[in-house]
């Protein structure tokens, strides 16, 4: 680990890193599940095929493509893998938001999927840069977020996660359109209003009774300092709520 | 085996079709599905001599689907099939009724024996219910 602070809540930082870690592990297995399989497969086909019994060749091609999906899906997973574990030793002091959002979402997706959510990331194609603190810390809290809103959304919902920025710093914005009600304050949000104060921001819930779910995350440009502290923001504060 | 009628059940498709494939290569009849939900629905419609059920799905998850299945049909024979086959896990699907619990990726081999242990044990609880009830049948009638 660096030797600068990550951010504000190192328990929930770990949370982050091994939720993330378990849920690629998971994604690994499957695709190397089906490549064992598929290879088995193969296997069953070849010793057809020295029996003297025809093999359909498009049953061997429908069986390539799939070892091409599992092999193209594990790749992704390990490169997810790899930028993950590089989170910890890169204490940017400008990391780019943008991808950090992106592979953030991206370790997401599966948790997303059982729970039939769609996760829509909307980030900016310029580069994001000017926030304070490291990778690391900036992932936490965006994975924080993110969870919180989906345990708040409805089975079905669309979350819309909107990178911005204005002059106060980075704005990201977790929007779900389906809402099952307002899921308990308590030590979540206060662990995630940590995170954030960390990086010198602030979450602040947004939510629109009934309609929408919306967590908004500012965080102020490197070097705002102390004086920044988190921005004035419609809502309540997750310590608020 | 052959003759066996077994529901494949998970949400990674190409996984549980190849998987498919091979059982049936061996002789197994097999049917597949992607859903906890879509598992009920079959497993109402018709009885299968076992059911391979992956724990981590989309909407009702293996264990909440084995659960319905045993109210469908308490003499069903459920075997989970894991991506993290701790004891703990075990113990939960053992304690919910499944027949066996197994790690994924498969073993083929293993699976092999693990469905023809659950279709035998579903065989006989069938056999001992239709006993018990011609049993039944007898007592009333004064036989």
């Amino acid at each position: 680990m660096a030797d600068e602070p990550h951010g504000g809540d190192a328990g929930e930082e770990l949370l982050f890193f091994g939720q993330a870690a378990a849920g690629l592990s998971h994604e690994l297995r499957n695709a190397l599940a089906t490549v064992q399989q598929a290879a088995g497969l193969l296997e069953d086909y070849l010793a057809a095929g020295r029996a003297g019994r025809a093999v359909d060749p498009d049953r061997f091609a429908a069986v390539v493509a799939r070892v091409g999906r599992a092999a193209n899906r594990g790749l992704d997973q390990a490169d997810l893998l790899h930028w993950l574990g590089h989170t910890v030793d890169r204490v940017d002091r400008a990391p780019e938001v943008g991808e950090v959002v992106r592979r953030v979402v991206a370790l997401r997706q599966h948790a997303a999927r059982v729970r039939r959510l769609t996760l829509e990331p909307r980030v900016p194609a310029r580069p994001v840069t000017a926030v304070a603190g490291g990778t690391f810390a900036l992932a936490a809290v965006v994975d924080r977020c993110l969870v919180r809103v989906m345990e708040r959304a409805a089975e079905g919902a669309t979350l819309t996660v909107t990178l911005d920025e204005d002059p106060g710093g980075v704005v990201l914005s977790v929007e779900s359109d389906g809402v099952t009600g307002s899921a308990e304050r308590g030590e979540d949000d206060d662990a995630l209003a940590a995170l954030a104060a960390g990086l010198g921001g602030g979450a602040t819930w947004d939510d629109a009774p009934g309609e929408r779910v919306r967590l908004v995350l500012r965080i102020p440009p490197a070097g705002a300092g102390d004086s920044a502290g988190p921005p004035t923001e419609p809502g309540t504060s997750p310590t608020e709520r | 085996m052959p003759g066996t009628r077994v529901l494949l059940v998970d949400d990674e498709i190409d996984y549980v079709v190849t998987l498919a494939e091979r059982l049936e290569a061996r002789g197994i009849e097999v049917d597949v599905v992607h859903t906890g939900e879509d598992a009920i629905e079959r497993v109402r419609a018709a009885p299968y001599d076992a059911i391979v059920l992956d724990v981590v799905m989309p909407g009702i998850d293996g264990i909440g689907t084995l659960t319905r299945v045993l109210e469908l049909r308490p003499d069903m024979q459920v075997i989970l099939l894991t991506g993290k086959a701790t004891i703990e896990t075990g113990v939960e699907a053992m304690k919910r009724g499944a027949a066996d619990f197994m790690q994924k990726p498969a073993d083929l081999g293993e699976l092999m024996e693990k469905v023809q242990k659950a279709a035998n044990k579903r065989m006989m609880l069938v056999e001992k219910r239709a006993e018990a009830e011609v049993a039944d049948i007898l007592m009333r009638k004064g036989w």
